[in-house]
């Protein structure tokens, strides 16, 4: 391994795969960032060019788009509250209230600066044992699955804005959102109302576009024009060691979460960023600040989704499987450059493998030294009057929702997500727990419903495996908890108020 | 709208949708399998979560109400942030809405030149010196970028104006 890896590193340090890597970075930062284009349309585009190419150039220059597109989403959704790639959703929760206190050069700092740690941290695992997580990944089944997006759906609670219910409310309306079109285990239909395009379901971008983007777009045309004290700020200031030991709990916590997601296969970075927020609100001391723009709803989702796409890279190298829609773009260009992943692969491509996995390393190190650059140029998008600033933006959420399955369908679903959530806004529900479900409503009622197969319809599957049950555990505790406690604030209070 | 009922709207509606698709999931076929949780079972348990929820919320928005001296929470809306022009809520949106109708009709090249003509001159820019590059630039860009660049096959519109937006691409 160590031979393999010395040769990965000196192969990365070769000047035409660091022009490589310096471009797909900069690529992956203008696919990222621009709502409408995301990593895998980036890396499908730049797919048939590198076909040409040696096999490290190629996948360098792929890889490189892929980690720092998912970095530069969060530039879009600190700024404009419209996520540039599905993987900052979270991001925007607590990046826009903070670009909105005219702290946006810290936010973006904050996301840079958390994406880096978190693509390290990442890479780091998959460098020193991609085979080892690999099969463990294969143990992860489907109760433990479920386990793990009911613990994450535990913490709608505290995202409920001051009222847990409103969490829950929220989160059940997601739900149900997702249980739309094909069944994923018999295929029936479900509230498809005999409309073929809601026969696939309805994606979680277009209701993101329309909760996040849209309703804040038709809110801002109301308002005069006032955005002196965000354009000030709007260059990224990154934070000092100081923040970062303060963060260092989030950010380790959130990277390994990430990490360990982004290696299950079929999750995705996107789950994870969502996941890891859950997380650092579950683990927080204030989790009733979260959404109101602290850093730490910035750094958990960022480093977890940088993290989780290195993670997704240990199934596709070590299994052929991929763990994300980006590494199955990945997994074709492997086999269009002759290659074949799998356990085999580190002994037949060793050099390649790890030059990937020094490569992704790399990216991150990249990303510290030129989101600043990148930030700063379209940052200057901010100088433009709302009326055309708003209308563009107007323009790319169309475009954005409609190029993910070419569907005009999707496209109305997020023009009424966007009247939704503005009324949603005008009457202060949370819009977050509403995502959060759609995000792991589907993989929720499949995963439960698997296990059920499995067990031939015994419910003791998830409490009689360890993971799982251990995890359902502390999502039951995650819910029991405030209700206890709440309880017991209101018995003191009375009992102080018999007392007077 | 009055503070007092604000509380209520959200759950009422969570509840009515709940009810709906409830009904609805009666309707979905059970299928013959051996499998002991059908297609309608996760449905209906979430309906009956939304159900539960929204029942919650509207008691507790009662009691609060219960709570409230008589005439407090009739004023209309809380200080927020100030809304200096409120009829661009609807212009912007059925400006969004159109467009998003005549993409296939017109095509995505003329209808996405006429949506940032309207819209940006109805926001406030009315000097043609800045409104024509503006437009004739924005829709450049987005078709440089998306139809021709990525090949996002967006629509083309039907008959003369798809022959016009075949000219683009």
């Amino acid at each position: 391994m160590l031979e393999a890896l010395a040769g990965g590193i000196l192969n990365v340090l070769e000047p035409v795969h660091l022009l490589a890597l310096i471009g797909g970075t900069v690529l992956g930062f203008f696919g990222g960032a621009t709502p409408g284009i995301s990593g895998v349309m980036m890396v499908v585009v730049f797919l048939p060019i590198t076909y040409g190419m040696e096999s490290g150039t190629a996948f360098l220059i792929l890889v490189s788009i892929y980690a720092s597109a998912v970095f530069s989403g969060s530039i879009s959704a600190i700024l404009f509250r419209t996520p540039g790639a599905p993987e900052a959703i979270a991001t925007s929760l607590d990046g826009y209230p903070m670009a909105q206190q005219g702290k946006a050069g810290e936010a973006l700092g904050y996301a840079i600066m958390s994406s880096a740690i978190g693509g390290v941290i990442g890479g780091v695992i998959l460098t020193f044992s991609a085979p080892t997580l690999a099969r463990f990944a294969l143990e992860f089944g489907s109760p433990e699955y479920f386990a793990l997006v009911v613990m994450g759906l535990t913490v709608v609670s505290s995202l409920g804005g001051g009222d847990s219910i409103k969490g829950y409310l929220g989160a059940a309306c997601g739900l149900l959102i997702a249980t739309v079109g094909l069944d994923p285990i018999t295929g029936v239909q479900r509230f498809t109302f005999n409309q073929p395009d809601l026969m696939a379901g309805i994606s979680f971008i277009p209701i993101l576009i329309g909760l996040f983007a849209v309703s804040e777009v038709i809110r801002k045309f109301q308002e005069e024009e006032s955005r002196g004290k965000m354009q000030k700020s709007a260059v990224s200031k990154l934070p000092g060691l100081k923040d970062i030991l303060r963060l260092k709990g989030t950010l380790i916590r959130s990277s390994l979460l990430g990490t360990f997601i982004g290696i299950l296969p079929g999750v995705g970075a996107t789950t994870a960023s969502m996941l890891s927020y859950s997380e650092a609100v579950r683990w927080s001391k204030y989790p009733e600040k979260y959404g109101t723009g602290i850093p730490e709803g910035i750094v958990a989702p960022e480093s977890a989704n940088n993290a989780a796409a290195g993670g997704a890279l240990v199934p596709l190298v070590a299994l052929g499987i991929p763990g994300s829609a980006t590494t199955a773009v990945i997994l074709g260009a492997f086999i269009l450059h002759g290659i074949q992943p799998g356990p085999l692969m580190f002994q037949t491509d060793g050099e390649l493998v790890y030059t990937i996995f020094v490569g992704m390393l790399l990216v991150n190190v990249l990303i510290i030294l030129l989101a600043k650059w990148f930030i700063r140029f379209f940052a200057q998008i901010l100088k433009l009057p709302y009326s055309i600033l708003g209308t563009l933006i107007g323009a790319l959420c169309i475009v954005g929702t409609y190029a993910v399955r070419n569907s005009m369908t999707d496209v109305y679903i997020m023009l009424g997500f966007g009247f939704v959530g503005y009324l949603l806004d005008k009457v202060k529900f949370p819009t977050a727990p509403i995502i959060l479900g759609v995000v792991l409503g589907s993989m929720a009622e499949e995963e439960f419903r698997r296990s059920l197969v499995t067990s031939n319809g015994d419910f003791g599957i998830f409490f009689t495996r360890p993971i799982s049950g251990v995890l359902l555990a502390i999502a039951c505790l995650t819910f029991i908890l405030p209700i206890i406690a709440g309880f017991r604030d209101k018995l003191r209070s009375r009992g102080k108020a018999a007392d007077i | 709208m009055c503070n007092r009922y604000k509380d209520l709207l959200i759950p009422f509606a969570a509840i009515a949708v709940a009810i709906v698709f409830f009904i609805a999931a009666g309707e979905i076929p059970e299928t013959q399998s051996t499998i002991s949780v059908g297609p309608a079972f996760w449905p209906r348990a979430v309906t009956v979560l939304l159900m539960v929820f929204g029942v919650i919320l509207v008691l507790k928005a009662v009691a609060k109400n219960r709570k409230l001296p008589a005439g407090a929470g009739n004023s209309p809306e809380e200080p927020g942030v100030k809304e200096a022009r409120p009829q661009n809520l609807w212009i912007s949106f059925i400006a969004l809405a159109v467009y998003a109708c005549t993409l296939n009709i017109i095509g995505f090249v003329l209808a996405t030149f006429s949506y940032f003509a309207f819209n940006v001159w109805i926001m406030g820019i009315r000097r043609l010196a800045i409104l024509v590059p503006v437009v004739f630039l924005l829709t450049g860009v987005l078709v440089w970028l998306f139809p021709y660049t990525l090949s996002v096959p967006l629509p083309r519109g039907s008959g003369v104006f798809r022959n016009l937006t075949l000219l683009f691409y």
